[in-house]
């Protein structure tokens, strides 16, 4: 890994077209600023991380997810039911 | 076209019926192509079928149904990937994790599944802050217990 020091206010390039600023510096926590194009998607890898195995949770669900369903739906009336009462 | 399903089988479905994830979606991003099919004719749930990959279905549903007052804040990025002219072409889903018991079903509603239903492009939105976590239970905890009391 490349390792940068930077004091606030001092940006990095990365290729010709996204630039990173350290915005502010404040204890241990950095803010960061980020200049990229549309099509560059820029996330906090943590949450990124958090829907990636949520997303490999939810699919492991093969067992007798029929009947699950069947019984879901019917509990999902039940709100209906007490929306209206 | 004909299409394999995890839980249906082989099923027909119309080439206006498939939805395009030009990223895929997280930890499937080689996933570009899926189908939602309802489960049955009460239209709560769905299955979200890959086309690439008969094992790779996911279960969602409207998080309207549940969670009425939802809200996310789609960003320009998103809008402009799914090519999104107004309101009308935008719908909503949210993943599915069924445990177990089924009771304790959550929901995802940090990262909602959106698609243009108009154009067939679909994504799912990860937004910069949320409220929201990877899982909402839809019952509350009462009806989590109660449920298993039939018709009461």
């Amino acid at each position: 890994m490349l390792v940068l020091s930077r004091k606030k206010g001092q940006s990095i390039v990365i290729g010709d077209s996204i630039e990173i600023t350290v915005v502010d510096v404040q204890g241990d926590m950095v803010r960061i600023g980020i200049n990229a194009p549309r099509e560059i998607t820029v996330h906090r890898q943590e949450v990124f991380q958090q829907i990636k195995a949520e997303n490999q949770q939810a699919l492991q669900q093969s067992q007798g997810l029929e009947i699950k369903l069947r019984q879901l739906t019917e509990l999902s009336k039940n709100i209906d039911k007490k929306d209206k009462a | 076209m004909q299409i394999q399903t995890k839980y249906l089988g082989t099923v027909d479905v119309e080439e206006n019926q498939i939805f395009r994830f030009p990223k895929g979606v997280p930890a499937f991003e080689d996933h570009q192509q899926f189908v939602f099919l309802p489960f049955d004719d009460e239209g709560t749930f769905f299955y979200m079928q890959s086309l690439k990959d008969v094992d790779l279905c996911l279960i969602v549903c409207d998080p309207f149904r549940f969670f009425p007052d939802y809200q996310i804040d789609l960003g320009d990025q998103e809008c402009e990937v799914l090519e999104i002219k107004g309101p009308e072409d935008i719908a909503l889903l949210t993943i599915l994790t069924i445990p177990e018991d089924f009771r304790q079903t959550t929901a995802n509603l940090l990262a909602p599944v959106v698609i243009n239903t108009r154009a067939n492009l679909g994504l799912q939105f990860i937004p910069e802050n949320s409220d929201y976590t990877t899982k909402h239970p839809i019952f509350p905890p009462s009806q989590q217990k109660n449920a298993a009391g039939e018709g009461k």
